[in-house]
């Protein structure tokens, strides 16, 4: 991209940041979010690991007083610790940023191949047409859960099952509105003339389909992102809920699935985790919102009924 | 005019709409009675607020309207300074032929539905035979089919969709019809035929108010004219008189152009901002002096006709 | 109306794609990466198991050819032979089937909540925009939009279980051997018992679960009901209807409201199968049996025939919620001729 484009893009988003409050807000949120999530990469408080076994190197190494399993949220622990003594604050900061790259990572490639089916469904010869519609459907149907579950069957548990999971349902979601997209853009008369012209069906796919479709989508995907992060956080849940021993990977969801079977007594362990959860969510939320706002003209005025 | 019974009054009526950080008035202090029984017709360019002035009568203005002044219809005050208050003459006393007829039309409602809904809501009427019978009438009235009453709004074209929004009309009996625009989607035969139909209904003694900016049909139709330019009404009078001997420049401008007699035609962009307190046809007026910079009242020269320019 | 036509070709699309969920399993099955039987036999472990795993060779066919295997294959499925559950040790049909039926019990109670809740809330929102009314419902919609169902359950049930109500389970135990099993949803046995005192039990406990389900499907409707009615409340059909001057109330529901039927109906479509992963997790978390609890229970014993089976029954039941959504949306906007 040229300086100036980018120069564009940047003066377009500062003023979106001033005029929507949603937007800022949930840019602020997520924003807090990625700064956790890079804490919890360099330095944690404690180190996650925190067996609850004194020793002297864990007194040296951190010059804290070892952890002790379930702890209250207290001075030393703001969130407490869970039943390995590990301690809450640490996990959920490493947590955010695994959050936030399976989102990501969910919604960016769900996008790219949602783009590239539609467009090659919109604006291909009726066979490809008929078949990648069919496939849409087919996978728009199928429950990412189950099939996750599926995965974790067959592949083993861990991070690749469940985000191929969800890339195969979300894909054809995007799938089926660029194909929506495409077909009407098709239509269109500056289409029809470059096909009259002779151009080849990659240029215009590239240098007109393409241009209009992508925003769109992307504002989509922006949106969706909350879904998707709650999709992603409900599974893991579930794999939490399943696990018979505690679980290493401090993903969120899991967390919280874990934790409910000492729910009565040691709230903290579900409860703070799913807090943060459902804070990424909203700002997400807000995010997405404030954005196609600014695309839909919105009568904000106020009215009740007249008549 | 000094006639005693009314069918609509406005007094120094102001309406306009609430835009970002201003309002843009679409009527400026209109002072107009019409009377009853009569063919009315408010004559206008596109801006010139006759549509808003229509709404206003029909109760159909928006909510984001904003009202100054006073409008009493059938001697029932609905517009009063910024209250609004059209519950009793709703489908009662007006009602509205809409300009786009198939758009006008619940698209999921077959007509006799609609039928039934209107009537009773107006005569209360619960049973469906007499609710029947008395959409028959108006159906046959319009000269329409009777199995029209049998179908989906889609299914019928632009002229039946137009006829039946006036049997609708006719079936409601209101004391007045206003008819916004009601030819400018129709072809030349279908002109006609509105043309009669409106006449039937003034003929029953109702008023009618029609909202045109084709000054031909206008002239065909209505007893009555009223120009409005930019949100004032510069003219009104009897409709011989004021074709025959037009009295404000606009109005001999608008007669020029329907006569497609097109001497001094110049492009003008027109301002909204400058005309609250000028008077609205200054800027292209090649009689402008000093005194124009006052509004100019509707002044009477005889007892139906009026203009508002200080040069008469 | 719409001609015979329509629901025949939607039915078709739907068979078709019944049968792509099938070849979908088998691929699933059979082309999964390292022995299917492995798979298969729940991935044992230790000296039992070469056995399974031959049994599970048995029981697949391996040895057969593709198509011959992609035949057999979806004939057991509309036989009814879907394997036995590794874990609960019996046929899987009638796990799944025991499972999915509680589970749409808490669908169904959750969308009726859901629907009219949302519809009324999301017209009321319409109306009264910019007021407190219509704020505090966009704000309490996106709440229930972007927070986790599953942690407003846990905070429900921990504050109900503050409170000394114990609401776990689909119905108290005391009462379980008290109705007949006939159709395995406890709301329809109890009646068909006469046991009033069961039924208000099982509706008690239900009640919790389906409130936090509803929250999903009932923030969305109101708030494409809020967009939607606003746009259709500035449709020139409705300002006529104003014009002849009928009821606020005609005009709102039958007027504007029944020009947005077809797309509230495409969107639960849509929800319903979103609410199901909301149904499972929350089902876990009130101790219900459901699908959420068989997921939980196969993925510790890699019940694999178990987790295909409920793969291949939840597609399908999709696919007939989505089908039927697709012949309201139809079949109530006279426009459309098919």
């Amino acid at each position: 991209m040229s300086g100036s484009k980018v120069k564009i893009v940047l003066r377009g988003f500062l003023s979106l940041l001033k005029t929507s409050r949603k937007f800022s807000i949930g840019f602020t949120i997520v924003a807090i979010m990625v700064i956790l999530s890079i804490i919890g990469l360099v330095k944690t408080p404690y180190h996650l690991e925190g067996w609850g076994i004194v020793t002297e190197e864990a007194i040296k190494r951190q010059g804290l007083a070892p952890c002790l399993p379930f702890n209250c949220p207290s001075i030393n622990h703001i969130f407490g610790t869970d039943d390995m003594g590990r301690d809450l604050l640490s996990r959920i900061l490493v947590g955010a940023h695994l959050a936030l790259i399976q989102t990501v990572t969910v919604v960016i490639i769900s996008i790219t191949l949602g783009i590239l089916m539609g467009v090659a469904a919109g604006y291909s010869n009726t066979f490809i047409e008929k078949i990648s519609t069919y496939i849409v459907e087919l996978f728009i149907i199928i429950p990412s859960m189950v099939l996750a579950a599926a995965f974790i069957t067959i592949i083993g548990r861990g991070m690749q099952s469940v985000l191929m999971a969800l890339i195969l349902t979300w894909s054809p979601w995007y799938g089926r509105l660029t194909y929506i997209l495409v077909r009407q853009i098709r239509e269109l008369d500056f289409i029809k003339i470059c096909e009259a012209m002779g151009f080849s069906k990659t240029y215009i796919v590239f240098k007109h389909i393409l241009p209009n479709v992508a925003p769109i989508i992307f504002v989509e995907g922006i949106t969706d992102s909350s879904s998707v992060l709650i999709e992603i956080a409900s599974i893991n849940f579930l794999i939490g809920v399943a696990s018979l021993t505690s679980i290493d990977l401090p993903d969120w969801g899991m967390i919280v699935g874990y934790g409910i079977r000492y729910v009565r007594t040691f709230w903290w362990i579900s409860f703070f985790p799913g807090l943060f959860i459902a804070l990424t969510a909203f700002g997400l939320m807000l995010l997405g919102d404030g954005l196609s706002e600014t695309s839909s003209p919105w009568l904000k005025r106020r009215w009740r009924l007249w008549f | 005019m000094v006639l005693d019974s009314m069918a609509v009054r406005a007094r120094n009526l102001w309406v306009g709409y609430e835009e970002a950080n201003r309002i843009l008035w679409a009527l400026n202090g209109i002072n107009i009675d019409v009377p009853k029984g009569v063919a009315f017709c408010i004559v206008g360019e596109s801006g010139s607020g006759k549509s808003t002035f229509g709404n206003a009568i029909a109760g159909l203005l928006p909510p984001y309207a904003i009202t100054k002044g006073c409008l009493e219809v059938y001697n029932i005050n609905v517009i009063n300074g910024d209250r609004v208050n059209y519950s009793n003459i709703r489908g009662n006393i007006v009602v509205r032929i809409p300009q786009n007829p198939i758009a006008a039309l619940n698209p999921y409602l077959k007509i006799e539905s609609i039928f039934f809904d209107v009537l009773k809501q107006r005569f209360k009427i619960a049973s469906k035979d007499k609710a029947l019978e008395i959409a028959l009438k108006s159906i046959r009235a319009v000269g329409l089919p009777d199995d029209v009453l049998n179908r989906y709004p889609h299914q019928l074209s632009g002229g039946m969709s137009q006829r039946v929004a006036i049997a609708l009309t006719i079936a409601i009996n209101p004391e007045i019809v206003i008819a916004d625009e009601p030819t400018s989607n129709l072809d030349a035969y279908l002109k006609g035929a509105t043309l009669n139909l409106l006449k039937n209904i003034v003929s029953v003694g109702k008023t009618l108010i029609v909202i045109t900016h084709d000054i031909v049909f206008a002239s065909a139709l209505c007893s009555f004219i009223a120009v409005m330019f930019m949100g004032n009404i510069v003219e009104v009078g009897r409709t011989e008189e004021v074709l025959s001997n037009p009295l404000h420049l606009y109005t001999k401008e608008l007669i020029d152009a329907a006569n497609l007699n097109f001497r001094d035609f110049k492009y003008i962009n027109n301002k909204p901002e400058v005309t609250l307190e000028k008077c609205a046809y200054a800027y292209r007026c090649p009689h402008y002096s000093e005194k124009c910079n006052r509004k100019p009242d509707l002044r009477y020269i005889n007892k139906t006709h009026g203009v508002a320019c200080w040069n008469l | 109306m719409f001609s015979l036509n329509y629901i025949i070709k939607r039915a078709a699309t739907a068979i078709a794609i019944v049968l792509g969920i099938l070849v979908l399993t088998y691929i699933l099955i059979y082309l999964s990466p390292g022995n299917p039987a492995y798979t298969w036999a729940g991935r044992p472990r230790g000296p039992k198991a070469e056995e399974a795993i031959k049994i599970a060779e048995e029981e697949l066919g391996l040895n057969k050819p593709l198509y011959l295997q992609l035949y057999t294959h979806i004939n057991r499925f509309f036989r009814g032979d879907w394997g036995t559950s590794l874990r609960f040790k019996q046929p899987v049909m009638q796990v799944v089937i025991r499972n999915l039926i509680a589970s749409l019990e808490l669908l169904t109670i959750a969308f009726t909540i859901a629907i009219p809740l949302g519809i009324f809330l999301g017209v009321t929102s319409a109306l009264y925009r910019g007021y407190l009314v219509d704020k505090v419902l966009y704000i309490a919609s996106s709440l229930f939009i972007s927070f986790p169902r599953f942690w407003i359950a846990i905070m429900l049930s921990v504050f109900l279980q503050t409170l000394g109500i114990n609401l776990f389970g689909r119905i108290a135990p005391s009462y379980t051997l008290m109705i007949e099993g006939v159709t395995g949803s406890h709301i329809i046995d109890s009646v068909i018992s006469g046991r009033i005192d069961i039924l208000i039990d099982v509706l008690i406990r239900i009640l919790p679960p389906a409130i936090v389900v509803a929250l999903y499907p009932m923030a969305l409707t109101i708030r494409v009901l809020r967009y939607s009615i606003s746009e259709k409340l500035h449709e020139e059909y409705v300002k006529q209807a104003i014009s002849f001057g009928l009821s606020r109330n005609k005009v709102v529901y039958r007027y504007a409201l029944k020009g947005v039927i077809p797309t509230i109906s495409q969107l639960h479509g849509i929800t319903f199968a979103y609410s199901i992963i909301d149904a499972a997790t929350v089902e876990n978390i009130f101790g219900r049996d459901g699908i959420g609890s068989a997921i939980v229970k196969a993925i510790p014993y890699s019940d694999y025939p178990l987790i295909i089976g409920l793969l291949a029954v939840v597609g399908i039941l999709f696919i007939l919620i989505n089908t039927i959504a697709d012949v309201i949306q139809a079949a109530s906007d006279p426009r459309v001729r098919i």
